[in-house]
Protein backbone atom coordinates (compact mmCIF):
# COMPACT_ATOMS: atom_id res chain seq x y z
CA UNK A 1 0.00 0.00 0.00
CA UNK A 2 2.42 2.28 1.08
CA UNK A 3 4.57 2.32 -2.39
CA UNK A 4 1.38 2.50 -4.18
CA UNK A 5 0.45 5.48 -2.54
CA UNK A 6 3.43 7.26 -2.95
CA UNK A 7 4.60 6.90 -6.18
CA UNK A 8 1.16 9.65 -6.90
CA UNK A 9 2.07 12.10 -4.64
CA UNK A 10 1.77 14.59 -6.92
CA UNK A 11 1.28 18.49 -7.32
CA UNK A 12 1.02 20.19 -4.05
CA UNK A 13 -0.38 22.96 -2.38
CA UNK A 14 1.35 22.77 0.72
CA UNK A 15 4.54 21.57 -0.01
CA UNK A 16 6.19 23.77 -2.52
CA UNK A 17 7.26 23.55 -5.78
CA UNK A 18 8.98 20.52 -5.14
CA UNK A 19 6.39 18.70 -3.26
CA UNK A 20 7.73 15.43 -3.19
CA UNK A 21 11.80 16.13 -1.97
CA UNK A 22 10.15 18.14 0.26
CA UNK A 23 7.82 15.67 2.22
CA UNK A 24 10.72 12.98 1.57
CA UNK A 25 13.22 14.86 2.97
CA UNK A 26 10.33 16.04 6.09
CA UNK A 27 9.46 12.18 6.66
CA UNK A 28 12.96 11.19 6.87
CA UNK A 29 13.71 14.39 9.23
CA UNK A 30 11.03 12.90 11.28
CA UNK A 31 12.47 9.24 11.42
CA UNK A 32 15.70 10.38 12.17
CA UNK A 33 14.51 12.53 15.45
CA UNK A 34 12.19 9.46 16.43
CA UNK A 35 15.38 7.06 16.13
CA UNK A 36 17.07 9.62 18.39
CA UNK A 37 14.62 8.95 21.18
CA UNK A 38 14.85 5.44 20.79
CA UNK A 39 18.44 6.47 22.05
CA UNK A 40 17.44 8.28 24.74
CA UNK A 41 14.20 7.30 25.59
CA UNK A 42 14.05 9.08 29.19
CA UNK A 43 14.54 12.10 27.64
CA UNK A 44 10.77 13.69 28.02
CA UNK A 45 11.01 16.40 25.75
CA UNK A 46 12.65 15.10 23.25
CA UNK A 47 10.48 12.06 23.03
CA UNK A 48 6.97 14.53 22.99
CA UNK A 49 9.21 17.10 20.36
CA UNK A 50 9.72 14.14 17.90
CA UNK A 51 6.40 12.39 18.32
CA UNK A 52 4.43 15.76 17.93
CA UNK A 53 6.67 16.96 14.83
CA UNK A 54 5.90 13.62 12.99
CA UNK A 55 2.11 14.38 14.23
CA UNK A 56 1.73 17.42 12.77
CA UNK A 57 4.15 16.75 9.75
CA UNK A 58 1.38 13.49 8.69
CA UNK A 59 -1.17 15.75 9.43
CA UNK A 60 -0.18 18.39 6.48
CA UNK A 61 0.17 15.52 4.35
CA UNK A 62 -3.21 14.34 5.10
CA UNK A 63 -4.31 18.23 4.68
CA UNK A 64 -2.36 18.82 1.18
CA UNK A 65 -4.54 14.95 0.32
CA UNK A 66 -7.87 16.28 1.14
CA UNK A 67 -7.25 19.87 -0.83
CA UNK A 68 -9.84 19.15 -3.95
CA UNK A 69 -7.09 20.79 -6.20
CA UNK A 70 -5.06 17.55 -5.31
CA UNK A 71 -5.29 15.30 -8.22
CA UNK A 72 -3.71 12.55 -6.73
CA UNK A 73 -5.81 9.31 -7.98
CA UNK A 74 -8.66 8.94 -5.13
CA UNK A 75 -7.37 5.07 -4.72
CA UNK A 76 -4.48 6.60 -3.42
CA UNK A 77 -6.02 9.26 -1.54
CA UNK A 78 -7.84 7.05 0.33
CA UNK A 79 -4.59 4.88 0.73
CA UNK A 80 -2.56 7.31 2.05
CA UNK A 81 -5.24 8.61 4.21
CA UNK A 82 -5.88 5.49 5.85
CA UNK A 83 -2.22 5.79 6.61
CA UNK A 84 -2.17 8.94 8.37
CA UNK A 85 -4.81 7.49 10.90
CA UNK A 86 -3.11 4.86 11.47
CA UNK A 87 0.22 7.19 12.27
CA UNK A 88 -2.30 9.28 14.06
CA UNK A 89 -3.82 6.62 16.32
CA UNK A 90 -0.02 5.38 17.13
CA UNK A 91 1.72 8.54 17.72
CA UNK A 92 -0.90 9.56 20.05
CA UNK A 93 -0.91 5.91 22.18
CA UNK A 94 3.10 6.48 21.55
CA UNK A 95 2.84 9.77 23.43
CA UNK A 96 0.49 8.84 25.95
CA UNK A 97 2.22 5.41 26.95
CA UNK A 98 5.52 6.84 26.48
CA UNK A 99 6.49 3.38 25.10
CA UNK A 100 9.56 3.49 23.35
CA UNK A 101 8.35 -0.15 21.38
CA UNK A 102 5.99 2.01 19.71
CA UNK A 103 8.11 3.71 17.64
CA UNK A 104 10.11 1.24 15.35
CA UNK A 105 6.82 1.37 13.17
CA UNK A 106 6.56 5.11 12.75
CA UNK A 107 10.11 5.29 11.51
CA UNK A 108 9.88 2.25 9.61
CA UNK A 109 7.00 3.82 8.05
CA UNK A 110 8.38 7.26 7.61
CA UNK A 111 11.37 5.78 5.78
CA UNK A 112 9.67 3.43 3.40
CA UNK A 113 7.13 6.72 2.27
CA UNK A 114 10.13 8.80 1.45
CA UNK A 115 11.79 6.27 -0.05
CA UNK A 116 9.25 5.71 -2.15
CA UNK A 117 8.32 9.31 -2.83
CA UNK A 118 11.92 10.01 -3.71
CA UNK A 119 12.30 6.53 -5.81
CA UNK A 120 9.04 7.90 -7.53
CA UNK A 121 10.25 11.67 -8.50
CA UNK A 122 13.74 10.20 -9.41
CA UNK A 123 12.61 8.00 -12.15
CA UNK A 124 9.65 10.05 -13.45
CA UNK A 125 6.53 7.74 -11.92
CA UNK A 126 5.27 10.71 -9.69
CA UNK A 127 4.94 12.71 -12.95
CA UNK A 128 3.42 10.22 -14.80
CA UNK A 129 1.40 8.60 -12.61
CA UNK A 130 -0.08 12.06 -10.85
CA UNK A 131 -0.10 14.79 -12.59
CA UNK A 132 -2.42 16.25 -14.98
CA UNK B 1 3.02 38.79 35.41
CA UNK B 2 2.48 37.87 38.93
CA UNK B 3 -0.10 40.12 40.95
CA UNK B 4 1.90 40.03 44.45
CA UNK B 5 -1.37 40.11 46.20
CA UNK B 6 -1.32 37.07 45.06
CA UNK B 7 1.91 35.43 44.51
CA UNK B 8 1.04 33.22 47.57
CA UNK B 9 -0.49 31.21 45.68
CA UNK B 10 1.47 30.42 42.63
CA UNK B 11 4.07 27.75 42.35
CA UNK B 12 6.99 26.96 39.81
CA UNK B 13 6.29 22.92 38.99
CA UNK B 14 9.85 22.33 39.38
CA UNK B 15 10.84 23.82 42.74
CA UNK B 16 7.26 23.50 44.31
CA UNK B 17 6.35 20.32 46.54
CA UNK B 18 2.90 18.38 46.58
CA UNK B 19 2.42 18.95 50.10
CA UNK B 20 3.21 22.85 49.46
CA UNK B 21 0.30 22.58 46.82
CA UNK B 22 -1.94 20.55 48.58
CA UNK B 23 -1.45 23.37 51.65
CA UNK B 24 -2.58 26.11 49.64
CA UNK B 25 -5.56 23.91 48.47
CA UNK B 26 -7.05 23.59 52.40
CA UNK B 27 -6.15 27.14 53.30
CA UNK B 28 -7.30 29.27 49.88
CA UNK B 29 -8.76 26.55 48.44
CA UNK B 30 -6.62 26.69 45.35
CA UNK B 31 -3.24 26.73 43.98
CA UNK B 32 -1.86 28.10 40.57
CA UNK B 33 1.00 25.63 39.47
CA UNK B 34 3.02 27.27 36.22
CA UNK B 35 4.35 24.76 34.07
CA UNK B 36 2.50 21.51 35.63
CA UNK B 37 1.61 19.60 32.34
CA UNK B 38 4.53 19.11 29.39
CA UNK B 39 4.56 21.96 27.66
CA UNK B 40 4.88 20.67 24.33
CA UNK B 41 1.88 18.54 24.70
CA UNK B 42 -0.73 21.27 26.24
CA UNK B 43 0.58 23.24 22.60
CA UNK B 44 -0.18 20.41 20.85
CA UNK B 45 -3.62 19.74 22.27
CA UNK B 46 -4.50 23.87 22.20
CA UNK B 47 -4.16 23.18 17.98
CA UNK B 48 -6.36 20.36 17.97
CA UNK B 49 -9.09 21.02 20.44
CA UNK B 50 -10.48 23.81 18.17
CA UNK B 51 -10.91 21.21 15.52
CA UNK B 52 -13.20 18.81 18.35
CA UNK B 53 -15.60 22.00 19.22
CA UNK B 54 -16.01 22.67 15.25
CA UNK B 55 -16.63 19.19 14.43
CA UNK B 56 -18.87 18.77 17.43
CA UNK B 57 -20.86 21.92 16.15
CA UNK B 58 -20.87 20.75 12.65
CA UNK B 59 -22.81 17.31 13.68
CA UNK B 60 -24.70 19.57 15.72
CA UNK B 61 -25.75 21.59 12.67
CA UNK B 62 -25.91 18.31 10.62
CA UNK B 63 -28.15 16.55 12.72
CA UNK B 64 -30.78 19.38 12.76
CA UNK B 65 -30.87 19.77 8.69
CA UNK B 66 -31.05 16.06 8.69
CA UNK B 67 -33.45 15.58 11.20
CA UNK B 68 -37.09 16.45 11.36
CA UNK B 69 -36.04 18.69 14.00
CA UNK B 70 -38.41 21.51 15.65
CA UNK B 71 -35.17 23.37 17.19
CA UNK B 72 -32.46 25.76 15.59
CA UNK B 73 -28.89 23.66 17.12
CA UNK B 74 -27.75 26.00 19.68
CA UNK B 75 -24.51 27.43 19.17
CA UNK B 76 -21.43 25.86 21.69
CA UNK B 77 -23.52 23.52 22.60
CA UNK B 78 -20.30 21.44 22.56
CA UNK B 79 -19.15 23.39 25.16
CA UNK B 80 -21.45 21.29 27.42
CA UNK B 81 -20.02 18.28 26.16
CA UNK B 82 -18.36 15.87 28.58
CA UNK B 83 -15.70 13.84 27.75
CA UNK B 84 -16.25 10.63 29.00
CA UNK B 85 -13.90 7.37 29.05
CA UNK B 86 -16.99 5.20 29.26
CA UNK B 87 -18.57 4.50 25.86
CA UNK B 88 -20.87 6.75 24.71
CA UNK B 89 -18.70 8.74 23.98
CA UNK B 90 -17.76 8.14 20.25
CA UNK B 91 -15.56 10.83 19.39
CA UNK B 92 -12.21 8.92 18.20
CA UNK B 93 -10.34 12.06 18.06
CA UNK B 94 -12.27 13.17 21.51
CA UNK B 95 -10.96 9.95 22.98
CA UNK B 96 -7.06 10.56 22.31
CA UNK B 97 -7.76 13.95 23.36
CA UNK B 98 -8.61 12.58 26.81
CA UNK B 99 -6.00 9.70 26.82
CA UNK B 100 -3.07 12.34 26.04
CA UNK B 101 -4.46 14.63 28.80
CA UNK B 102 -4.48 12.59 31.15
CA UNK B 103 -1.11 10.81 30.70
CA UNK B 104 -0.03 14.65 30.63
CA UNK B 105 -1.50 14.74 34.23
CA UNK B 106 0.36 11.84 35.07
CA UNK B 107 3.31 12.83 34.36
CA UNK B 108 3.21 15.72 36.54
CA UNK B 109 3.13 16.69 40.20
CA UNK B 110 -0.78 16.41 40.65
CA UNK B 111 -0.85 12.53 41.36
CA UNK B 112 1.60 13.34 44.32
CA UNK B 113 -1.00 16.04 45.64
CA UNK B 114 -3.95 14.12 46.01
CA UNK B 115 -2.59 11.44 48.47
CA UNK B 116 -1.75 14.40 50.84
CA UNK B 117 -4.68 16.09 50.32
CA UNK B 118 -7.45 13.70 50.34
CA UNK B 119 -5.55 12.65 53.90
CA UNK B 120 -4.95 8.92 53.05
CA UNK B 121 -8.85 8.23 51.19
CA UNK B 122 -8.70 6.39 47.89
CA UNK B 123 -9.19 8.71 45.67
CA UNK B 124 -9.93 9.00 42.01
CA UNK B 125 -10.36 10.69 38.90
CA UNK B 126 -13.72 11.45 37.68
CA UNK B 127 -14.44 11.28 34.51
CA UNK B 128 -18.06 12.00 33.81
CA UNK B 129 -17.83 14.92 35.31
CA UNK B 130 -14.53 16.25 33.64
CA UNK B 131 -14.82 17.76 30.68
CA UNK B 132 -13.73 20.28 27.77
CA UNK B 133 -15.33 23.80 27.44
CA UNK B 134 -14.94 26.45 24.96
CA UNK B 135 -15.51 30.44 26.20
CA UNK B 136 -16.16 33.35 23.73
CA UNK B 137 -14.28 36.10 24.19
CA UNK B 138 -17.32 38.02 24.32
CA UNK B 139 -20.26 37.52 27.44
CA UNK B 140 -22.76 34.92 26.06
CA UNK B 141 -24.96 31.63 27.95
CA UNK B 142 -21.79 29.86 28.67
CA UNK B 143 -19.79 32.64 30.67
CA UNK B 144 -20.91 31.26 34.03
CA UNK B 145 -21.21 33.45 36.86
CA UNK B 146 -19.91 32.67 40.26
CA UNK B 147 -20.50 29.54 41.78
CA UNK B 148 -19.35 26.54 43.70
CA UNK B 149 -18.44 23.50 41.71
CA UNK B 150 -19.63 21.40 44.74
CA UNK B 151 -23.17 22.97 44.99
CA UNK B 152 -25.00 20.12 43.67
CA UNK B 153 -22.81 17.26 45.12
CA UNK B 154 -23.16 18.07 48.72
CA UNK B 155 -21.76 14.87 49.89
CA UNK B 156 -18.49 14.91 47.57
CA UNK B 157 -14.76 15.64 48.29
CA UNK B 158 -13.19 16.91 44.95
CA UNK B 159 -10.63 18.87 43.15
CA UNK B 160 -10.79 20.71 40.12
CA UNK B 161 -7.65 20.96 37.68
CA UNK B 162 -8.85 23.73 35.34
CA UNK B 163 -6.47 23.31 32.48
CA UNK B 164 -6.08 25.92 29.78
CA UNK B 165 -5.31 24.51 26.19
CA UNK B 166 -4.79 27.78 25.38
CA UNK B 167 -4.01 31.54 26.87
CA UNK B 168 -6.34 32.45 29.06
CA UNK B 169 -6.63 35.48 31.32
CA UNK B 170 -5.11 37.99 28.81
CA UNK B 171 -6.56 38.55 25.26
CA UNK B 172 -8.91 35.81 26.35
CA UNK B 173 -11.48 34.87 28.33
CA UNK B 174 -10.07 32.99 32.07
CA UNK B 175 -11.25 32.51 35.82
CA UNK B 176 -11.88 35.08 38.54
CA UNK B 177 -11.89 33.04 41.75
CA UNK B 178 -12.18 34.10 45.56
CA UNK B 179 -8.67 32.50 46.90
CA UNK B 180 -10.49 32.03 50.21
CA UNK B 181 -10.81 28.29 51.83
CA UNK B 182 -14.85 28.18 52.37
CA UNK B 183 -15.97 25.33 53.99
CA UNK B 184 -19.16 24.43 52.81
CA UNK B 185 -21.99 25.85 50.21
CA UNK B 186 -23.09 29.04 50.02
CA UNK B 187 -26.77 29.86 49.93
CA UNK B 188 -27.48 30.89 45.81
CA UNK B 189 -28.87 33.81 44.44
CA UNK B 190 -32.59 34.73 44.66
CA UNK B 191 -32.58 37.02 41.67
CA UNK B 192 -33.33 36.01 38.63
CA UNK B 193 -30.29 33.71 36.64
CA UNK B 194 -29.74 32.01 33.61
CA UNK B 195 -28.21 29.47 36.35
CA UNK B 196 -30.38 29.55 39.63
CA UNK B 197 -28.80 26.20 40.60
CA UNK B 198 -26.05 27.47 41.36
CA UNK B 199 -25.56 31.16 40.60
CA UNK B 200 -24.59 33.28 44.16
CA UNK B 201 -24.76 36.60 44.65
CA UNK B 202 -21.76 38.63 42.99
CA UNK B 203 -22.93 41.69 45.31
CA UNK B 204 -22.81 39.45 48.58
CA UNK B 205 -19.38 38.46 47.73
CA UNK B 206 -17.93 41.72 47.07
CA UNK B 207 -18.97 42.41 50.47
CA UNK B 208 -17.99 39.39 52.09
CA UNK B 209 -14.49 38.67 50.26
CA UNK B 210 -13.87 42.32 49.83
CA UNK B 211 -13.95 43.16 46.05
CA UNK B 212 -10.44 43.60 45.56
CA UNK B 213 -9.59 39.92 46.89
CA UNK B 214 -10.79 38.04 43.62
CA UNK B 215 -7.96 36.69 41.54
CA UNK B 216 -8.23 36.48 37.81
CA UNK B 217 -5.09 34.67 36.50
CA UNK B 218 -3.39 35.10 33.03
CA UNK B 219 -2.55 31.47 32.14
CA UNK B 220 -0.63 29.54 29.67
CA UNK B 221 -1.33 26.39 28.34
CA UNK B 222 0.67 24.24 30.78
CA UNK B 223 -0.55 25.80 33.74
CA UNK B 224 -3.12 24.59 36.18
CA UNK B 225 -5.39 26.37 38.85
CA UNK B 226 -6.37 23.50 41.42
CA UNK B 227 -10.24 24.18 43.44
CA UNK B 228 -11.57 22.28 45.55
CA UNK B 229 -15.72 22.02 45.49
CA UNK B 230 -16.32 25.00 47.31
CA UNK B 231 -13.77 27.33 45.71
CA UNK B 232 -15.99 30.34 44.75
CA UNK B 233 -15.31 31.23 40.99
CA UNK B 234 -16.29 32.33 37.46
CA UNK B 235 -15.20 32.93 34.20
CA UNK B 236 -13.43 36.47 33.93
CA UNK B 237 -13.52 38.33 30.79
CA UNK B 238 -10.93 40.49 30.57
CA UNK B 239 -11.80 43.88 29.06
CA UNK B 240 -9.80 43.84 25.71
CA UNK B 241 -10.27 40.07 25.42
CA UNK B 242 -10.63 38.89 21.61
CA UNK B 243 -10.10 35.22 21.52
CA UNK B 244 -11.55 32.08 22.10
CA UNK B 245 -10.30 30.41 24.52
CA UNK B 246 -10.63 25.80 24.83
CA UNK B 247 -9.76 24.63 28.87
CA UNK B 248 -10.33 21.31 30.16
CA UNK B 249 -12.24 20.64 33.83
CA UNK B 250 -10.40 17.37 35.27
CA UNK B 251 -11.73 16.08 38.49
CA UNK B 252 -10.32 13.78 41.09
CA UNK B 253 -12.67 12.67 43.39
CA UNK B 254 -12.53 10.76 46.87
CA UNK B 255 -12.79 7.08 45.87
CA UNK B 256 -16.36 6.42 47.83
CA UNK B 257 -17.93 8.09 45.51
CA UNK B 258 -18.92 5.89 42.61
CA UNK B 259 -17.75 5.90 38.86
CA UNK B 260 -14.17 6.38 39.79
CA UNK B 261 -12.28 5.03 36.94
CA UNK B 262 -8.82 5.81 37.16
CA UNK B 263 -6.22 6.41 40.55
Amino acid sequence: MQQGSVKAYNRSQTFGDNPQETVSKSLLEAARRITDVLAAPDDDDQFDSALLLNLRLWSMIASDILNPENTMPPEVKSNLLSLHRFVDNHTLDALSDRDPSKLQVLININRNISSGISSGAAGGEVASEGTE
Amino acid sequence: MIDKRFAHLEFQAKSCTPAMIAASIKTCGCALIRQALPTQIMAYLGEVTPFMFRYVDLRETYAFFTADATEPPKPFRASLMRFDVLPGFSDMIGMDIVKLLFAAIDRSVLPQVNPIYFAGQPFGLRSKMSMARRQSPTPDENTLPFHQDGTNYVEMNFLNYWIPATPAGGDAPGLELAPVAVEGPLEVTSGPSLYPSIELDAAALAQRFGPENFFHPIMEPGDVLVMNQHTVHRTYTPPDATKERFSFEVRVSAASDADVVAA
